[in-house]
């Protein structure tokens, strides 16, 4: 008698009780804070300016070689990046290119919905792995 | 006291015992021998071809090695020749030890022809090395039942061909083609860097203990020293990874019995213990968080206390879940008297782990060696009688019981130190060496050899025990119902990354 | 698409690894695919979508276009995990041949490894929104 009492008022409580179930494209999952998603390139706050020298040491870290950097010398004869390359597709998300880094330029979003139907398309440019620095604002998920 | 039992760590009356076989075997296997020595807490022996059949024979017969279990056979090659590597061990006098063959031929076809011709005479002495023979009962007119892999996760890596008397079974192979993944000659000269991030794929359902077995080789060779709260750390995760996989094992389990609810239940809180891990590694299953001489980062304090709040929260709901899924007489009347195996069977097998544990052997390498910092805890070792199906799923239960009451002393008492940087390993220079180093992974014990030089890893040969299983299943089939197949094979949590090689 | 298939889109896992308890983990409480008709088979004719991931060799190569060809129209095929997208992680010199990428065309990527179970379930949405015409 007791289990069937004991059933009777777990399910009479469950009415009142917030779903588990996330309603996922509605209301997105909270993603812990050192969770590793899409990686991007940091600005410098104040000058706007790319923090990545393009050194190349994360492209030596990576282990599956998704990263591609090309420098060249500006007018002053410094050397800067000129084009940032990574494939998304053949990326693993183990975090090594962000411990490389000493200038701490690159670092992971909370990003990692990927899905697309060109795969062409996941090698991803400069431009756009900076732009990911709008994801990586936690109020996304609550957008 | 605390302080004085971890400077001693690496000096403990089990490794005195170590010392005693090995100069036993020193002693009667003098001319057979090419060299015999201690690598953490294991033996490892080197010898020649035509010395290898007498050496097993004396292994095996005389008492005071009392060798009576063969866990593995791999062919690879070692510094252009090609070696055999057989792995031994007795849980008798609680020690285990690999043996190197240096095979004669140097060719990639003579090896493999050499492996055939010698396999037969293991086999006389070590009936399990049967396993690793060519099958030529793999047929269909040998069997009238085949399985091909199927979806699921757990019975997805290989074929079950069955010979049956009705809905009896006979007898039973299990055939991994397709889930040997792996070239011969893999893992050969990769940096130690590329393959610390790749690794714990080779046990995909508790990732941290791949990375562990091979970060404390790597430590042992270089003889670093890691801090007590890095220690600490490296238990809290790899017994939160415990209790992840063994939640996973249930919900196969409820999955296949078919108590929808407790699938349900199991993966809800499987999701509860990975956001913990995740909020520590990064990463639910692949953590890349264990480097050599540490840890990736270290975490904040609130994270401690967080993760001694939510404890009570997963004792509870595993209890529920118990209760949920055993106080039902439909699923106990399932589970009770199916896929028996005595002791002497699983022992024979070279099972390890809670599969050997249910059939009533004491052996769980946490207690029986100096693991890390697991003496300092104090936990039971869960323990079986029957070895049927239903003592294999509580095993599971009480494991992760035990699990949570070490994570709650190591968070009620975590050490504040500060945690030096990982070791850079671009700079390491070493000269040619070998280290074989265990953890209790959830399946069982794992194990990996390792060669090195400077910072590449020459080889890597990962001996998982779910080959063991494998076997195992093939063993307590017979005499069980068709129906019952997919059960038992689930009980034993066969985890297919280990397959690979 | 037609209606029929939109609500009630069956799903065939084939072939083993981590991405494997991933996917299966978005059939949990936490997430619920079913929520949306999805649901996991273990039969190839009753499937239309083919998920392919985790590791492979010829042998499970040439039964992955087994399993294709038992699948009926339409059907689609969803690439999950690196290892299926790009190259093989713990087997770099093993590639599906180029007569397997003539026959299965794969109309989603899904990058990651393993990928959560939600960057899977965003690719079943979008299939679901805006399906490759078959």
């Amino acid at each position: 008698m007791r289990p069937v009492v004991r059933d009777f008022f777990t399910g009479f409580g469950n009415l009142f009780r917030k779903p588990r179930t996330v309603v996922f494209p509605k209301e997105k999952i909270i993603i812990p804070e050192a969770s590793r998603g899409i990686p991007r390139l940091k600005l410098d706050l104040d000058s706007l300016e790319i923090l990545c020298n393009g050194c190349g040491k994360c492209k030596t870290a990576c282990s599956e070689n998704c990263i591609e950097i090309r420098r060249e010398t500006d007018d002053k004869g410094f050397e800067v990046l000129e084009e940032f390359y990574m494939d998304l597709s053949s990326c693993i998300f183990c975090g090594n290119c962000v411990d490389a880094c000493d200038r701490k330029a690159i670092e992971m979003t909370y990003r990692h919905m990927l899905a697309d139907p060109d795969r062409a398309s996941l090698r991803i440019e400069k431009m756009d792995l900076i732009k990911q620095a709008d994801y990586s604002i936690r109020e996304f998920w609550g957008r | 006291m605390a302080k004085e039992l971890y400077d001693g760590i690496y000096s403990s009356h089990k490794l005195v015992f170590i010392e005693r076989i090995e100069k036993n075997i020193d002693y009667y296997l003098k001319n057979r021998i090419l060299e015999v020595k201690r690598l953490q807490q294991e033996l490892f022996c080197v010898l020649n071809k035509s010395s290898l059949i007498s050496v097993l024979k004396e292994l095996k017969e005389n008492p005071e090695f009392d060798i009576q279990v063969i866990n593995s056979i791999n062919l690879f090659k070692s510094n252009g020749r090609y070696c055999l590597l057989i792995g031994l061990s007795s849980v008798a006098n609680n020690y285990s030890m690999l043996l190197k063959v240096l095979l004669n031929s140097g060719t990639d076809d003579g090896s493999r022809q050499e492996y055939k011709e010698i396999l037969p005479e293991i086999v006389q002495i070590f009936k399990a090395a049967e396993f690793y023979m060519s099958r030529n009962n793999l047929t269909h007119s040998y069997n009238d039942a085949v399985f091909e892999s199927q979806v699921f996760d757990g019975f997805d890596s290989f074929d079950i061909f069955l010979s049956t008397d009705y809905d009896i079974i006979n007898r039973a192979y299990l055939d991994t083609a397709i889930s040997r993944v792996l070239p011969q000659n893999f893992n050969k000269d990769s940096s130690l860097f590329d393959l610390q991030t790749s690794v714990s794929r080779y046990d995909y359902s508790a990732g941290i203990f791949p990375e562990l077995c091979l970060c404390l080789a790597v430590e042992e060779l270089l003889k670093i020293k890691v801090s007590r709260r890095v220690q600490y750390i490296r238990i809290l995760l790899s017994e939160l990874s415990r209790i992840s996989s063994h939640i996973y094992f249930v919900a196969r389990i409820a999955k296949v019995i078919g108590a929808d609810m407790a699938f349900n239940f199991s993966l809800l809180e499987r999701e509860h213990v990975l956001r913990i891990l995740e909020e520590i590694t990064g990463s639910r299953i692949n953590p890349n968080f264990i480097k050599i001489g540490g840890i990736k980062k270290d975490f904040k304090p609130e994270t401690a206390a967080n993760i001694k709040g939510s404890l009570s929260g997963i004792l509870k709901a595993v209890y529920k879940l118990e209760t949920l899924l055993l106080d039902n007489s439909i699923i106990t009347a399932k589970l009770k008297n199916t896929g028996v195996a005595d002791k002497d069977v699983a022992l024979a097998c070279g099972t390890t782990g809670p599969n050997l544990r249910a059939s009533g052997v004491r052996y769980d390498i946490r207690k029986n060696r100096n693991l890390m910092l697991y003496k300092d805890l104090s936990f039971l070792v869960a323990m079986g009688k029957y070895g049927d199906c239903l003592e294999r799923v509580q095993i599971r239960f009480r494991e992760i019981y035990q699990s949570i009451k070490i994570i709650d002393q190591i968070t009620s008492d975590l050490p504040d130190e500060y945690i030096k940087k990982p070791v850079d390993i671009s700079e390491v220079e070493l000269e040619y060496s070998e280290m074989i180093s265990s953890v209790e992974c959830p399946h069982g014990v794992f194990k990996t050899f390792i060669e090195m030089k400077d910072n590449r890893v020459l080889n890597l040969i990962v001996l998982g025990p779910s080959r063991n299983s494998l076997y195992f299943a093939e063993k307590i089939l017979p005499g069980n119902r068709v129906e019952d197949v997919e059960l038992i094979i689930a009980s034993l949590d066969i985890c297919s990354g280990e397959l690979m090689s | 698409m037609k209606s029929l298939v939109k609500n009630n889109l069956n799903l065939f896992v084939a072939g083993f690894g981590c991405c494997k308890q991933e996917i299966f983990a978005a059939s949990g409480p936490v997430y619920d695919i079913s929520r949306f008709g999805i649901n996991f088979t273990s039969i190839p004719e009753e499937s239309d979508v083919l998920v392919i991931q985790g590791f492979y060799n010829k042998e499970g190569q040439s039964r992955l276009l087994k399993y294709y060809a038992r699948m009926r129209e339409p059907k689609w095929v969803i690439a999950v995990g690196k290892c299926v997208v790009d190259c093989n992680l713990l087997n770099k010199s093993f590639q599906f041949d180029d007569g397997f990428r003539e026959i299965i065309n794969v109309d989603f990527f899904v990058p990651g490894c393993p990928p959560r179970p939600e960057a899977f379930m965003y690719a079943i949405l979008r299939l679901l929104e805006s399906p490759p015409d078959y």
